[in-house]
């Protein structure tokens, strides 16, 4: 025991003599350690975030088009905007004898860069996120006057509002002073807790404040001469023409396909009804081939890596023949050799996998408040799971066998110089 | 030829033997040998009889030897040419090479009958050994270097604190009897000079007192001041350990510095290959 532990000692002192030639190949298996688990552990994460997202919603419902557009901007008020669907329609599916309740949601507006949603004010007793929780208010509460405004946890962090707080919505997504709604203010009547959700960048108003904030606006811009001052608004028939989404709960989910097929089949609209579990699993499949081919090119780096271990210890055996022959002299037996170069390769493969993990934390706390911050994603920390450790466990064990090889031929030679050696 | 067996009384054992190792007078060879059989291999620190041995792949063999003994204590200076196989006779008596025929004794241990792991062990407990030059691994201290084989090696470990309190104290001793000043143990062994390289070597030989050290060519690379001391110095330790010690060089002036010498031609009978 005592001797393998004298080798491995041996192993460690020849590798750090020899850091320079082999940083190189430590840092290639840590970028690939850094790539496979990388590449699994935010794909975990992100799906957990999107799955996480929203409970309890059998149905979204919506002008006819690609399905996960209309999930991904709906609910994650993600990618471009969809067409939208009449308000007589969302009217209907609410009214179905198989609808428990609906959600109608209209986006299109922001405010600093954070989506403001119009919805009513069901949505806070209504909406459900990671599994079955609910969203509360930390201040205030639901919007009730016109141009009341409830915000979400980050917006309130971020941009310091608290229930009072005055503030001006941006017409869609630009933040040119022009395009701004500055002639109806609004005020925060209420802050939500933090969800982990794309809840916490959101935005809430009432449908109807919606309607009023566009009476003289005509598709990008406000229509010339023509004016409606906040305190005017009331005059106006305030009813919502059009939707961007109707979030459905059913009293039995098994009607969900017949729902489906029935809003698919209106003469009316071309509308569909879209599954979230199904679009989801749509949106995963899209992406899992790009995942396979970063996985397949993570792969061929650690591959590279371990082709350039292997060469970097058989190069330096030419020079250590002397080395063998007097550890040989002084009694160790070729298996001893043997053992030695296979403890020096797999010590290289941890050094490359213990960097990669300490660069993989690295590149998630870098890039952790980028994603939250454009995207809501939240990344958190976690112990390697049971995919992980497979993977790891793989790398290492690639690695010992790669350095077999190296090992062997130094066996070899060892068997064959013994104490002579040409010089 | 047969002569009945040990009529020679003991007390001339050593004398004919003198004869027989400096090869002086080759007629008495046949009586020598006759002689020899009777006493034991056991008995010698080295003992090969009748060895055979040759590379793979090459059809002439290149140590043919009747008999080489040393005895315990002695200490032997073997000359021969370059590529006359005294590298691979040193092989044999380390256990690293095995004879295709003959026995190879050393300290009483028939290495023939032994497995490779045994020889090891054995090597690494019984010999110490040092090279013609490059004798140091380059990224271990000059102490560690001398340590090597008491790690390998639990008798040698056992048989140096048999003499210090700790592997470290062991080391320095010897350092010191080898005129390395602990001035220069930290430094890295690359930037040591060939003589005091070689003065490492010897100590890492001397570590865990081994009763036969074999030293092939290791004052070859030096120059003439630093040879000597070097000889001075090796030869003083084995005397003083009461070590047998194999000297093998293609310097035969070097003999004089020793109290036996041998000609590797005198002992081998296999043919030196013709030079084209
Ligand atoms: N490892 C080896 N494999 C094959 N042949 C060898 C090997 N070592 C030495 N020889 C051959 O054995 C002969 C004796 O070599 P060696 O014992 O090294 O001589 P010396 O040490 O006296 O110079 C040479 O002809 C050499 O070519
Ligand atoms: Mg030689």
């Amino acid at each position: 025991m005592r001797r393998f532990w004298y080798l491995a000692s041996l192993a460690r002192k020849s590798a750090w003599n020899r850091r320079g030639t082999l940083a190189l190949v430590v840092l290639c298996i840590a970028l690939s350690t850094l790539l496979l688990l990388g590449i699994e552990r935010i794909r975990g994460q992100i799906r957990e975030n999107f799955v996480q997202a929203v409970s309890g919603v059998d149905l979204v419902a919506g002008a006819r088009g690609g399905s996960i557009q209309l999930m991904l901007y709906a609910v994650f008020h993600l990618g471009g905007a969809t067409n939208n669907m009449g308000w007589e329609s969302a009217q209907r599916i609410a009214a179905h004898r198989d609808v428990a309740w609906t959600i109608p949601l209209s986006l299109g507006d922001s405010h600093k860069g954070y989506p403001v949603v119009a919805t009513s004010p069901d949505f806070f007793g209504r909406y459900r996120f990671r599994a079955d929780r609910r969203i509360e208010f930390t201040a205030g509460r639901a919007f009730d006057a016109l141009f009341d405004v409830v915000v979400g946890a980050e917006v309130a962090r971020k941009l310091g509002y608290r229930p009072g707080s005055p503030l001006v919505l941006s017409h869609g997504n630009s933040e040119t002073l022009l395009a701004e709604h500055a002639d109806k203010p609004f005020v925060v009547s209420g802050v939500l807790a933090p969800t982990g959700t794309p809840v916490d960048r959101a935005l809430y108003i009432s449908l109807a404040a919606m309607e009023a904030i566009h009476l003289d606006w005509q598709g990008g811009a406000p229509v010339p001469g023509f004016r409606v001052r906040a305190d005017q608004v009331r005059k106006f028939d305030l009813t919502p023409k059009s939707i961007t989404a109707l979030l459905v709960g059913l009293k039995s989910r098994s009607r969900v396909f017949a729902l489906q097929r029935e809003i698919g089949g209106w003469k009316e609209e071309a509308l569909m009804g879209v599954m979230p579990g199904v679009a989801m699993d749509q949106l995963w499949r899209m992406l899992d081939t790009g995942e396979r081919a970063l996985l397949l090119i993570s792969a061929l780096v650690t591959l590279t890596g371990l082709a350039g271990l292997a060469s970097a210890i058989l190069a330096g055996l030419g020079e250590r023949r002397r080395e063998l022959a007097i550890l040989r002299s002084a009694g160790a037996r070729p298996l001893d050799i043997l053992f030695l170069l296979a403890c020096e390769g797999v010590m290289l493969v941890f050094a490359g996998i213990v960097a990669g993990l300490l660069g993989l934390v690295l590149l998630l706390l870098g890039i952790g408040p980028m994603l939250a911050e454009r995207y809501g994603i939240v990344l958190y920390f976690s112990w390697p799971g049971r995919e992980e450790c497979l993977l790891l466990g793989s790398i290492v064990a690639a690695g010992f066998l790669t350095s077999l090889i190296p090992a062997w031929r130094a066996y070899r030679i060892s068997l064959s110089d013994g104490l002579t050696l040409s010089t | 030829m047969l002569v009945a067996g040990g009529v020679l009384p003991e007390t001339l054992l050593p004398e004919i033997r003198r004869w027989k190792v400096s090869c002086r007078v080759p007629p008495l060879g046949d009586c020598f040998r006759v002689m020899s059989i009777t006493s034991s291999s056991a008995d010698f620190a080295v003992a090969l009889r009748d060895i055979r041995f040759s590379w793979p792949g090459q059809a002439r063999p290149v140590l043919d030897i009747a008999e080489l003994l040393i005895r315990p204590g002695e200490r032997v200076f073997l000359s021969g040419p370059s590529g006359g196989g005294k590298s691979t006779l040193l092989g044999l008596i380390a256990g690293i090479l095995l004879p295709e025929r003959g026995s190879v004794t050393v300290g009483g241990t028939a290495l023939h009958t032994l497995g490779a792991p045994a020889r090891d062990r054995f090597r690494g407990a019984e010999i110490g050994f040092i090279f013609q030059q490059f004798n140091l691994v380059p990224y271990l201290s000059m102490i560690e270097n001398v340590l090597i084989p008491c790690h390998l090696s639990p008798r040698r470990r056992a048989r140096a604190l048999q003499r210090a309190d700790t592997l470290q104290e062991a080391a320095a001793h010897l350092l010191a009897r080898l005129d390395l000043a602990p001035a220069l143990w930290q430094r890295p062994v690359r930037r040591l000079s060939v003589g005091q390289q070689q003065r490492v070597a010897a100590a890492r030989a001397l570590i865990g007192a081994p009763p036969l050290l074999i030293a092939d060519e290791p004052s070859s690379a030096l120059d003439a001041d630093s040879r000597d001391v070097f000889l001075k110095l090796l030869l003083g330790e084995c005397a003083l350990a009461g070590a047998s010690l194999l000297f093998v060089s293609h310097d035969a002036a070097l003999a004089g510095a020793f109290p036996t010498a041998l000609r590797l031609d005198d002992l081998n009978a296999a043919p030196r290959e013709e030079t084209p």
